[in-house]
């Protein structure tokens, strides 16, 4: 895996941009809302692997930036045994899905007054941290919404919104900076474009919102 | 394990009490010395869990470990709280002196006791390997790491302070993380970090692709 993103480094030209914006009033009164709701109905976050099964073959099918290169030298790289259990390790992620689709909308509708996004094209996933959790080094694959013959059309955006203030022992990489969040602070990146990874080795989860969209080109 | 913690911040006297420490060439060498043998030989890595089961019961049996008057039981609930109990059990890649050839450990420990004040020769070191995917949880060290020995701990109470050094051996790669007291730690090979042990809280992860290879001095010091 170190190969695989040594190489997307340099090949989907890695950048170190981001924007730094914190949450407008009416977004957190959608985003309150949604962990009330989470709360209340205890919503519980299922444990999966950073990296499943077949990872190497879903970026081969989805990522057309790699679609001339060897599919050979892709699996030995993604499928490293040397980092097998560092990417194996449990995540705790909570899908828009387990929400009401009412909800679901009324958070879409807010987000679009804030963000350009291209028809109608926002996801989002809320992702809890717990003591001892890590997230290894990455950059992500393209996104949900990218298909052939479109890209000319938008980018691909993503954003983390905190949920919780900084604790110790709570790291976040974007790039080559380490962030120090507060609750509501959002970090927004073009999607492939940027090397991201967490851990905890603290003593309270951290809770992050991950919002995914697509941003019509100019 | 929370609990504990913020208990032994508010009446431990701790807190961002370390000092960086320039070390001596021989120190130096002696710590090259090993981290080649060990890469040479390929010995074995031993994991260890941070805090071993029962953790919490061992403490609260033995607190002279500790400068603690706490219940017992109230130790024993905070140490083996079960939220805590994945994260603590998470293994450490540790080798430590004992099972080093003393022409490789004979030499680091005079060199340190060259450098630093040591009490009768009372100095031990470990090697902790930080692979991708580590994680050693916040904490605070116990007393007395280097003396196993209970009966040499009577016999020297009240006559030194327990002193430890982190001494890294490669320069930090990204997603090598070290937390000294509140302090996220910028280090470079051969940086020596040294504090009282039991009055600083610390902890790592790597979340990168290299492994952090770091040499832990443990001593004590005249009083």
């Amino acid at each position: 895996m170190k190969k695989w993103t040594d190489f997307q480094t340099v090949f989907q030209k890695a950048t170190n941009n981001y924007e730094h914006t914190v949450l407008d009033n009416l977004l957190r009164i959608h985003v309150d809302k949604l962990i009330s709701y989470a709360e209340d109905n205890n919503i519980k976050f299922p444990v999966v692997p950073f990296i499943p099964e077949g990872y190497a073959d879903e970026l081969i099918k989805w990522n057309k930036n790699v679609s001339s290169f060897p599919i050979n030298k892709i699996h030995a790289w993604v499928d490293d045994p040397k980092y097998k259990h560092s990417f194996s390790l449990p995540i705790s992620v909570m899908r828009d899905t387990d929400f009401p689709s009412g909800m679901r909308q009324a958070f879409r509708l807010a987000f679009r007054r804030q963000y350009r996004v291209y028809d109608n094209n926002v996801t989002f996933r809320i992702h809890k941290l717990n003591p001892g959790d890590l997230v290894m080094l990455h950059y992500d694959p393209v996104g949900k919404f990218t298909r052939p013959g479109l890209s000319t059309k938008y980018t691909d955006k993503r954003a983390f919104l905190f949920l919780s203030d900084h604790s110790p022992g709570q790291v976040f990489y974007l790039g080559d900076d380490t962030i120090e969040y507060k609750k509501y602070d959002m970090y927004t990146f073009n999607v492939q474009e940027l090397l991201h990874g967490s851990c905890n080795f603290g003593y309270e989860s951290r809770y992050m919102m991950i919002i995914t969209w697509s941003e019509p080109k100019e | 394990m929370l609990e504990w913690n913020e208990w032994q911040k508010e009446n431990c006297n701790t807190h961002n009490r370390y000092e960086r420490v320039t070390i001596s060439a021989s120190l130096k060498s002696a710590c090259d010395s090993i981290k080649k043998y060990i890469i040479d030989k390929n010995v074995k890595w031993y994991n260890y869990p941070v805090t071993p089961l029962n953790y919490g019961s061992f403490i609260a049996d033995n607190r002279y470990e500790f400068s603690c008057n706490l219940p017992a039981q109230q130790i024993q609930e905070w140490l083996d709280a079960p939220e805590s109990l994945r994260a603590m059990s998470l293994p450490v890649r540790v080798i430590t002196s004992y099972i080093l050839p003393d022409e490789i450990v004979l030499p680091a420990l005079a060199a340190l006791e060259a450098q630093e004040s040591v009490y009768e020769h009372a100095v031990i070191f470990r090697v902790i390997k930080l692979k991708p995917g580590d994680i050693m949880m916040l904490h605070y060290d116990p007393k007395s790491f280097y003396t196993q020995d209970k009966v040499w701990q009577k016999g020297h109470r009240g006559k030194y302070k327990d002193k430890r050094a982190f001494i890294y051996m490669n320069d930090r790669a990204p997603g090598q993380i070290s937390y000294l007291g509140d302090h996220e730690i910028d280090f470079k090979a051969y940086d020596m970090f040294k504090y009282d042990v039991e009055k600083v809280y610390h902890g790592s992860c790597n979340f990168g692709y290299d492994d952090r290879f770091l040499i832990t001095f443990s001593w004590a010091e005249p009083l």
